[in-house]
């Protein structure tokens, strides 16, 4: 088992929003699990290595998990897309280590 | 936004919903309604990062496409079935320097819509590749 760092986009964008987000993840360690997502419900983030240059400048949470405790997304021909999902039910939570939050404050 | 970026920011998003739809988990994508699914694509789209935070004009236009499109994507790559070449004995998808595959100007048919009777073949004029590549075309599916 290793310990891998992903960065969760706060609130689309809205940095009022991510604000109050930010606190309820500093607070209790754990991102929420949101509804209508493409593949499987869980909380999604992007390895903390292949944040895409243009989703940078996003509210965000840097974070460490254990590897077990995500499923990588990947293509059917094995091709990561550089994101991963902690599964988990709608509307519950799942746990993080946080690090850091960036653009947020 | 101009047509010319409205044009490659649709060819943008229908890769990426071909992607979602073919990549995804079919049975959960299927039990989905079209609101969620619809709402489904369009938070997968902002996590992709297709616009910025403090694009407001984006995320319109996005929806207007996904609103005028997304039925036809979803019976393209979401509803259409697909054809289990591994379990086909008609098909060999592999190819091998023993076994050559011929993409002639006519491609042979079998009828299964028959019941009864012998089985009969039939020929039509197979489209060019350049007829089946989806981003080559702006109106393939509209």
């Amino acid at each position: 088992m290793a310990r891998i760092q992903g960065i969760h986009l706060l609130a689309h964008g809205d940095r009022v929003e991510a604000q109050r987000i930010a606190l309820d993840i500093q607070q209790h360690q754990r991102l929420l699990v949101g509804t209508n997502t493409m593949y499987g419900a869980g909380a999604y983030a992007w390895y903390a290595d292949q944040l895409p240059q243009n989703l940078q400048d996003w509210p965000q949470v840097l974070f460490e998990i254990d590897d077990d405790a995500i499923c990588e997304i990947r293509l059917r021909d094995g091709t990561p897309r550089g994101f991963f999902r902690i599964p988990g039910t709608i509307g519950s939570y799942v746990s993080i280590h946080v690090l850091t939050f960036t653009n947020v404050w | 936004m101009d047509p010319g970026t409205r044009i490659q920011l649709k060819a943008r998003i229908r890769q990426e919903v071909e992607t979602m739809l073919t990549e995804g988990d079919r049975v959960y994508l299927q039990g989905l309604s079209p609101s969620a699914l619809l709402e489904a694509v369009e938070n997968e789209l902002c996590f992709l990062g297709l616009y910025a935070h403090e694009d407001h004009e984006t995320p319109v236009v996005i929806h207007r496409i996904l609103e005028e499109h997304l039925d036809a994507w979803c019976q393209l790559y979401l509803w259409s079935p697909k054809v289990e070449i591994d379990a086909s004995p008609f098909i060999q998808e592999s190819q091998s320097e023993a076994v050559k595959i011929l993409f002639g100007d006519e491609t042979l048919y079998f009828d299964f819509g028959q019941t009864t009777g012998p089985l009969r073949f039939e020929t039509m004029s197979a489209p060019r590749w350049t007829e089946l590549d989806p981003y080559e075309s702006d109106h393939a599916v509209s």
